[in-house]
């Protein structure tokens, strides 16, 4: 339900900072004592893999993105609604995909734990989703998951360099990429990824030599120290149709991978707690090994037996 | 002194540039008549005070002892408002009068004229009295038109106003309750009501909350008396609005030097667990360098390097300052870190630092100081109120006798007792009724999307100003223990929607919708993609590609082709077989079973996909009632010329298909059917119907 009025909220609103954001974020989600609290950059992260929102994280600014129809790729003609969801918007879908209004097309909501619902269009016609989304106003794309995988390029070749590390006297933290946690930074910089706050937002800096340093979302810096140390993490497991692709829950697939998998099923990525991963269903297998290439990861793929 | 040089002295004592925009009250008593003689003794200052107005007075009994003045300040006034007003001295006597009276608590006629008479050293008439009358009130009045009139309130505000009651003696009293030091004291309660300088308030609603917090005050008896007393209400009205219009956000100490705190900091620029030290605020219009003193004396220096801050130079913690607080003066200016049990510091990004704050916020991050002796208590607390996740913490110069714990958040306000030492730890609301939270849209100020109203705030321990709120005429009581009222659980329909509690009126509205499919800014967020090397292809960040959601923006040259769809046929039929426009061109499927994530969800898929390396023009379902259903796809002519890759097979069993007679077909599609038949019956292959 709260995810459900986020989504509505973000998309009435269209755009707003960082600190807009947190605060809903705070008024949906209280904290519990003696409970993790839902952390707001889980949850923007998690909006923006599911192609609802874009965030800017270096100027602290949000839009939502705009709605488009997009059929799953193998997913038996399912199209699923990405991005904006005004109610307006809900109401029009609803309404054309009722019963007294077509035969061909069947609105399937998801109910989701952690994420809002997932709103699908069966169909057995691409033409019929072309269609409802011109008479809707908004965009169609037959998998969107698959057009934007070809842009994936390796995570290294995105970074942006910055002149000079940060000045700051908030607390400075280095990242383990053996234990994948942060731990106390001081001192000089060293070949690595810190991260540190400022006007509310925590900031991350990569570092490839002691005076080289790169503004970086943590998903990336992160990837980079895996790659240095050749740890490879990100796996794959084949089913009849596509596969899981399961990526530590500690170090989340950057944006745009995290899109690219996502958007191959449409709901969002499962967290399996005991082994501490994320799990991508309905992947094909030249995405994962895409995505894990862009990584830098040697993709362990698992066939079933 | 002569009666003119009383009058410029008190002239440059309460209306001067300094108080340009600031209301200012003529509070006059015998400290202030001492002050300004600089004689030592205060029954001395008086009587020559006294002598100096005295001499200025027509002593014949039946006669107006004021004329001379009031004929003076006429002239005054006609001449053009040259010089100091001649009236001021005999003004400052009529307040004297009434601050003597002000101070047995007793405010009546006769306990003013009293003292007055005495001050001015003339027995009281009939004619006196009425001379009183006559000319008094109006020499204020005059001085509040060239204060207010004359002046535009450059040399400060007038405050003198009529009493309802008190119609004569009013305006005397009118600036002998309310000190110098009971302004100064107002900044206070600006902060306490949690008054935004530059922010947009009503009076009236301060007006309320100021009588509710002079209870508990150090204001003056007089200006007590003044809160109480509805007949000074236009004063105070005036009062309240100009003072807060003017203030800065500054306080001002008993000493009248501006007032700052100075906070504990905690740093880690130079160590990993960070360092603790001491940062002193900067008052507004307090210069950028100043230099203090600590209490045994020893010079400090403080400059300044972020607005608001001395934060250049860090002042050094040392042992005890925890403990026992710091005091710091310096001109004007007194800097105070105020001691307490439990430091909650703040991640503050105006100075950059993690500094001590003046009370908690609910789910705020914190670092917490606090006194050893209370590990137990406040470990029971955090465990009880906090939010999982706080850890003991150790900064590298932690004092003695200290602990400190990092990321406590605390999840909302506990509803037992907490330990009196552990207070700061309870989230604090404002002091007055506020709307916290919803969804709100930038549609408008107070503007929110229904189903995300606020929650309305009524802070506890004033119910006795508030025992209710009404929410569109409906009536909620307020607990004790003050209320915290989810709206939205109100059921309240899209609109205008207004919150009465008590003084306080909070107005908001919702709506639906923005009755659009997207909104103004949509997609105004977009992120760069690609990278500076040919990976798998050229796609350089400088090649202006981006992304926002599912929707791709940049040179359509450029950017990656749309994924040719596949083909797509419905589940539940037998056989299927797909045909293109040339004979060869055909497959059988058989249908695929579901996708094993679709059951998990569970979707229940009605079609399944399939690739050709042609296009698709007929395809044919053969369903469970033993029928072969045509549908055309694409509307294509024939092709009689066989595909390169067709074999012989092939090509008969594409020609078969159309020389079938019992599939179903549109009739529409009757005609292209035939002419696709035509090219079978021609094929020479052999088959045969």
């Amino acid at each position: 339900m709260s995810y459900n009025l986020l989504l509505e909220w973000l998309s009435e609103s269209g755009c707003g900072t960082w600190s807009d954001f947190a605060r809903v974020h705070e008024w949906l989600f209280p904290s519990v004592p003696g409970r993790t609290p839902v952390n707001p950059y889980h949850t923007a992260s998690m909006l923006a893999s599911l192609g609802h929102v874009e965030v800017d994280w270096h100027e602290g600014r949000w839009s939502i993105a705009p709605p488009v129809l997009t059929i799953l790729p193998g997913a038996g003609e399912h199209a699923v609604l990405v991005g904006s969801r005004t109610r307006t918007l809900t109401a029009r879908l609803e309404k054309a995909t009722a019963e007294d209004a077509t035969d061909d097309l069947l609105l399937r909501v998801y109910p989701q734990a952690t994420a809002p619902d997932a709103v699908f269009v069966a169909c057995t016609s691409e033409s019929d989703v072309f269609d409802l989304a011109a008479s809707l106003g908004i965009a169609f794309e037959y998998s969107v998951a698959g057009r934007l995988c070809a842009l994936l390029t390796p995570v290294s070749e995105s970074l942006v360099p910055v002149a000079s590390p940060p000045e700051s006297a908030l607390e400075r933290q280095q990242w383990d990429p053996r234990t994948l946690r942060w731990n106390p930074a001081v001192g000089e910089w060293q070949v690595g990824l810190y991260r540190y706050r400022t006007a509310g937002l925590r900031k991350y800096r990569y570092f490839t030599d002691r005076s080289t340093c790169f503004v970086v979302e943590f998903p990336v810096g992160a990837y980079m120290e895996l790659q240095r140390i050749s740890s490879n993490l990100v796996s794959y497991a084949s089913e009849e149709v596509n596969g899981v692709l399961s990526a530590p829950a500690r170090v989340p697939l950057p944006a745009l991978q995290a899109r690219v998998a996502a958007l191959c099923s449409g709901v969002a990525p499962a967290f399996d707690q005991k082994i501490g991963v994320v799990k991508y269903l309905n992947v094909p297998t030249d995405m994962a090994i895409s995505i894990a290439v862009s990584l830098g990861q040697d993709l362990a793929v698992n066939r079933p037996a | 002194m002569t009666y003119n040089d009383w009058s410029s002295a008190l002239r440059e004592r309460y209306f001067v540039p300094e108080n340009a925009g600031l209301p200012v009250t003529f509070f006059v008593d015998d400290d202030t008549i001492a002050e300004i003689s600089g004689e030592a003794s205060h029954e001395e200052a008086v009587r020559n005070f006294s002598k100096r107005v005295h001499g200025q007075l027509i002593h014949a009994a039946d006669e107006n002892p004021f004329q001379l003045i009031e004929t003076r300040a006429a002239d005054w006034e006609r001449g053009g408002w040259q010089g100091d007003p001649p009236s001021l001295a005999l003004l400052a006597a009529c307040v004297l009068a009434a601050t003597r009276m002000a101070r047995t608590g007793r405010i009546s006629t006769n306990n003013y004229y009293v003292p007055f008479w005495g001050v001015i050293g003339l027995p009281r008439s009939a004619a006196r009295m009425r001379g009183y009358s006559d000319s008094i009130p109006w020499l204020w009045q005059q001085l509040a038109k060239w204060l207010d009139g004359v002046q535009q309130g450059g040399l400060g505000k007038s405050t003198i106003t009529p009493h309802p009651t008190w119609t004569v003696i009013g305006y005397s009293l009118s600036q002998a309750l309310f000190r110098r030091s009971d302004r100064d004291k107002l900044f206070r309660f600006f902060q306490w009501f949690g008054l935004k300088p530059g922010s947009a308030f009503d009076a009236r609603e301060l007006l309320a909350y100021y009588r509710l917090w002079t209870v508990n005050s150090n204001l003056s008896a007089g200006a007590k008396r003044m809160a109480e007393d509805p007949g000074f209400e236009p004063q105070l009205l005036n009062l309240l609005d100009d003072l807060a219009k003017s203030w800065d956000g500054g306080t001002i100490d008993e000493l009248g030097r501006r007032e700052a705190q100075i906070h504990v900091a905690l740093d880690f620029s130079e160590q990993a667990l960070g360092t603790l030290w001491l940062l002193a605020e900067r008052p507004g219009r307090t210069p950028e360098e100043v230099e203090v003193r600590d209490g045994g004396g020893d010079p400090i220096r403080l400059r300044s390097q972020h607005a608001g801050w001395f934060d250049q130079d860090l002042i050094t913690l040392k042992t005890g300052s925890l403990d026992r607080g710091l005091a710091l003066t310096g001109e004007g200016l007194s800097l105070k870190l105020t001691p307490s049990p439990v430091y909650v510091l703040a991640e503050d990004d105006s100075v950059g630092f993690y500094t001590s704050q003046s009370k908690t916020e609910s789910r705020r991050e914190y670092f917490v100081l606090a006194k050893a002796d209370l590990e137990n208590r406040l470990d029971a607390y955090l465990t009880r109120h906090a939010a999982a996740g706080w850890q003991a913490h150790r900064p590298s110069n932690l004092p003695t006798g200290w602990l400190a714990r990092r990321r406590v958040s605390i999840a909302a306000p506990p509803m037992q007792e907490v330990p009196p030492e552990l207070a700061i730890l309870i989230p604090a609301p404002q002091q007055r009724p506020s709307l916290w939270g919803g969804l709100p849209l930038p549609s408008g100020r107070s503007v929110y999307l229904l189903g995300g109203e606020p929650e309305l705030l009524v802070p506890p321990g004033i119910v006795d100003l508030i025992p209710e709120v009404t929410v569109d005429g409906q009536v909620v009581a307020v607990p004790q223990s003050g209320l915290d009222l989810e709206l939205r659980s109100l059921g309240l329909s899209a609109g205008l929607h207004e919150v009465i509690a008590g003084p306080t009126s909070l107005r908001f509205s919702t709506i639906a919708s923005i009755e659009r499919v997207v909104a103004e800014c949509c997609g105004s967020v977009t992120a760069p993609v690609g990278s500076g090397r040919p990976y798998p292809r050229p796609i350089g960040p400088d090649l202006g590609i981006r992304v926002s959601g599912a929707v791709l923006s940049g040179d359509p040259s450029l950017l990656p082709p749309t994924v040719h769809p596949p083909f797509i046929l419905p589940r539940g039929r037998q056989r299927y077989l797909l045909l293109g426009s040339r004979p060869g061109q055909i497959i059988e499927l058989a249908e695929p079973k579901p996708p094993s994530w679709l059951r998990r969800i569970p979707l229940f898929p009605v079609a399944f996909e399939t690739q050709t390396d042609y296009a698709v023009i007929w395809m044919l379902m053969y369903s469970h009632r033993g029928k072969w259903e045509a549908r055309l796809r694409v509307e294509t002519p024939p092709n009689p010329v066989p595909s390169e890759s067709a074999t012989k097979d092939g090509v008969q069993t594409w020609a078969r298909v159309f020389l079938e007679d019992s599939v179903e077909l549109p009739r529409a599609h009757q005609e292209l059917w035939d002419s696709y038949r035509q090219v079978a019956q021609n094929l020479e292959v052999g088959v045969s119907g």
